[in-house]
């Protein structure tokens, strides 16, 4: 049986790993290959890799791949940062990622996203949404532009159904929060038949409990709150009643 | 013993590189029939589409290099993408004819199967990993093929998860990415092989 996973975000912001709160502040946490090699050795389901200093220089940042690759980490690595077309996927599967995070195209060159797919195959892609609720309407973030607008949902489900296996749900603006999810996100019908992974202020017991009764969640993914204990994916998954791999 | 990772300019290499280094196997990557010639064990690694792949393999002539080493019961291990190269063919992005090996069409799945699933087996556990959790990560698969040796997982319905015919293995999951559980799987694959 096909267990839900209990994945790991890892946010490089000027080559160290940083605990992001809102997307707004940052705090120093230490080195990416430190923190993925203690990921690694207390076995999360997954590890997502996001370098933001590639967001911005838009070239993805392949020594820290590789950097990671070097570790023999034996945990799926999905890698996000810089990657605008299907060349750039390709090296970092190359290089050592086993999936690749997508965000900026869907802004900036939406058909570019088949022709990743197209190579890599929609099982090694995901794509990255940064979400929030305003006015009880769903809005997107464009990280770079710093622009957040309605989400044009039909042009999303296109892309989801040929080109995608997963969606990246990060409630942006409670990142960072002690009990910070935004479920209405989730309410929207739009994820109602799509494989999600959801990140951003989830560290209680009773939002797991919760999120786990969500069927279309495949990955409940911790942040922040993995800097500070490092039994924290031992303890959820031994004491968990919420289907982990143990 | 050395193993030769095939290169067909998609997969993920350096992952599987690493695992064999974690191993303490040497292993080298190349696109070339005699170099991969040299080779103990030969591996076609995961991720990237049918089409694209065998189109590169035939770009090399490797296609018929491989199907040549199968029959010579050449040990070989195909992962994921790895594996389903040796069945007939599959459907994905169209219909594409793979080294026809191995009966069966791969088929999508009505949702991808990704994460840590476990297998089971009509059979002997040969490699005693019944129960066992690995990690997948496709789109299209094919059903249990009870007539060889061969574990299965429930997901959507009962799909292969490792075949063994003669020295060939081919896993659908990773077993790079699947921690312990792939560590202790591929020393036992390679062991069979050097008994072989």
């Amino acid at each position: 049986m096909l267990k839900k996973r209990l994945g790991t975000l890892v946010f490089v912001k000027n080559s160290i790993v940083v605990q992001s709160i809102g997307f707004e502040q940052y705090l120093p946490i230490g080195k990416p290959e430190v923190v993925v090699k203690n990921l690694d050795d207390w076995e999360a389901d997954e590890i997502i890799l996001i370098d933001n200093d590639s967001s911005n220089s838009r070239i993805p940042n392949l020594k820290l791949i590789q950097k990671v690759a070097n570790l023999n980490i034996r945990t799926p690595l999905i890698y996000g940062g810089g990657i605008k077309n299907a060349k750039d996927a390709v090296e970092c599967i190359k290089n050592g990622a086993d999936r690749v995070l997508i965000n900026q195209i869907y802004f900036d060159n939406i058909y570019e996203v088949s022709k990743i797919s197209d190579l890599i195959g929609k099982e090694s892609l995901v794509l990255s949404l940064n979400l929030s609720i305003i006015k009880n309407f769903l809005h997107i973030l464009d990280y770079k532009k710093r622009i957040e607008s309605q989400i044009n949902l039909k042009d999303l489900e296109l892309i989801y159904k040929n080109n995608i296996s997963e969606i990246l749900v990060t409630d942006y603006k409670n990142e960072g929060k002690k009990n910070g999810f935004n479920f209405q996100i989730l309410k929207n019908n739009f994820f109602k038949n799509k494989k999600i992974l959801v990140y951003g202020g989830i560290n209680t017991t009773s939002q797991f409990r919760r999120l786990f009764r969500y069927k279309n969640v495949s990955s409940v993914v911790l942040g922040n709150c993995l800097n500070y204990g490092e039994s924290y994916i031992y303890n959820i998954k031994k004491k968990s009643k919420y289907g982990f791999r143990k | 013993m050395k193993v030769c990772i095939v290169d067909y300019n998609l997969g993920n290499i350096k992952s599987i590189q690493s695992f064999f280094s974690k191993l303490n196997i040497d292993s080298f990557v190349s696109d070339m029939e005699k170099k991969i010639e040299n080779a103990d064990i030969i591996v076609l690694p995961g991720v990237g589409t049918f089409g694209s792949a065998m189109k590169f393999l035939k770009s090399r002539k490797l296609d018929k290099f491989i199907i040549k080493q199968f029959k010579k019961k050449k040990p070989i291990i195909g992962i994921c993408l790895g594996m389903q190269l040796f069945f007939e063919g599959s459907c994905e992005n169209g219909n594409h004819k793979g080294l026809n090996l191995i009966k069966g069409i791969f088929k999508r799945n009505l949702v991808s199967h990704i994460g840590w699933n476990n297998l089971q087996t009509n059979n002997q556990d040969f490699y005693k990993i019944k129960n066992k959790y690995f990690y997948f990560n496709h789109s299209y698969s094919v059903k249990d093929l009870k007539k060889y040796q061969s574990y299965y997982s429930n997901y959507e319905n009962k799909i292969l998860s490792l075949i063994k015919i003669d020295n060939f293995v081919g896993m659908q999951f990773h077993p790079e990415k699947s921690q312990k559980n792939g560590i202790e799987l591929m020393k036992l694959v390679i062991r069979s092989f050097s008994h072989a």
